[in-house]
């Protein structure tokens, strides 16, 4: 539910870097966002849709790559992978004492931009 | 042109600020504590109960509170005589590290050692977004039910500390202090797990004495 302050960031932060580059107009911006970053992707697109009027993202789209939450199971040593935030159980020893590898994270990889 | 492979994470900037927020704090001695919990768990009653009793122990604090709207929870704490300032985040669900600093600039710190954050209740956003603490604290009521760790798992794997509150209300409910142990333990090994109630002052003690060690851990000093 805090996905304006994503998008907002997102704004921020491109048109920072296109500024840098010597850049008028962004044409897209392309994120990463972990299935554990407790992000909803149509919410995002929808506030990016919105909010990106009057900015140098006027004309922009955004690219989003979704990546799976990776649980580690210190119990039983398997990986397990899920395309939406999990409880916390191993889903093949149902042990509670897991990791998180990897899914958490968001990131802007990629803008494409004149 | 393509800017490549530039990986910038999306909520840097809120960690950078937070980590000014923290070199600020530090320098003025301050240990920050983040608390988290739903809408309703007790976390005003709280710092209503062991601000008091921390001010006696000579460890005075100052509270930074977040609601969506109004100033109920500020006037609370101040009638307890302690310094507090409200944010209003006006529908945004949980606290950022610039609000943090904005409000901390209209506090009159003066000997204070304690800056508790009591974030908008919500167990899920305000998890996500770094303040500059030393230490985030979940708290869960007891009339919630012991389902939500599980239900709500970052944050209580990634919380210090877990405070289970309104435990008189036990026995008006079909659950014992070890279906919630239990299942917190099920998230997060290490983290103390502090019961209390309002209803039996003792049992905010040693919740109280935690807070005084991190100090001194950090800060150094004597009792």
């Amino acid at each position: 539910m805090h996905e304006a302050s994503i998008v907002q960031e997102i704004i921020d932060i491109t048109t920072e870097q296109a500024k840098q580059n010597n850049a008028h107009k962004v044409l897209e911006v392309e994120i990463t966002v972990g299935a554990g970053a407790m992000i909803e992707t149509d919410l995002l697109s929808g506030a990016f849709d919105i909010m990106k009027n009057e900015t140098m993202l006027e004309d922009a789209t955004l690219k989003i790559n979704k990546v799976n939450l990776k649980l580690h199971c210190l119990n039983c040593g398997k990986i397990s992978e899920s395309d939406r935030m999990v409880s916390m159980e191993c889903p093949y020893c149902h042990s509670f004492e897991t990791i998180i590898e990897s899914g958490r994270e968001m990131l802007i990889n990629k803008i494409i931009a004149e | 042109m393509d800017i490549k492979d530039i990986n910038i994470p999306i909520l840097s900037k809120n960690i950078k600020e937070g980590e000014t927020n923290k070199n600020i704090f530090e320098s003025k001695g301050l240990l920050t504590i983040n608390l988290i919990s739903s809408p309703g768990s007790g976390k005003t009653t709280l710092l209503e109960n062991i601000a008091p009793i921390l001010n006696e122990q000579g460890f005075p604090c100052l509270v930074i509170e977040g609601d969506i709207a109004t100033t109920r929870d500020a006037e609370r704490i101040n009638k307890k005589e302690i310094k507090c300032v409200q944010i209003n985040t006006h529908g945004i669900c949980h606290l950022e590290s610039k609000m943090i600093r904005k409000a901390f600039e209209q506090l009159d710190m003066v000997n204070e050692k304690i800056l508790f954050i009591e974030n908008v209740g919500n167990l899920v956003c305000p998890a996500e977004f770094y303040l500059g603490e030393h230490e985030k604290i979940a708290i869960l009521s007891v009339t919630e039910g012991e389902d939500k760790p599980e239900k709500y798992p970052l944050l209580f794997k990634e919380s210090s500390c877990v405070l289970l509150t309104k435990v008189d209300l036990l026995p008006f409910l079909d659950l014992t202090e070890d279906i919630f142990i239990s299942e917190i333990r099920k998230l997060n090994k290490k983290a103390p797990i502090f019961l209390m109630s309002k209803k039996d002052k003792s049992s905010y003690m040693e919740f109280i004495e935690w807070l005084i060690q991190k100090h001194l851990s950090i800060f150094g000093g004597e009792r």
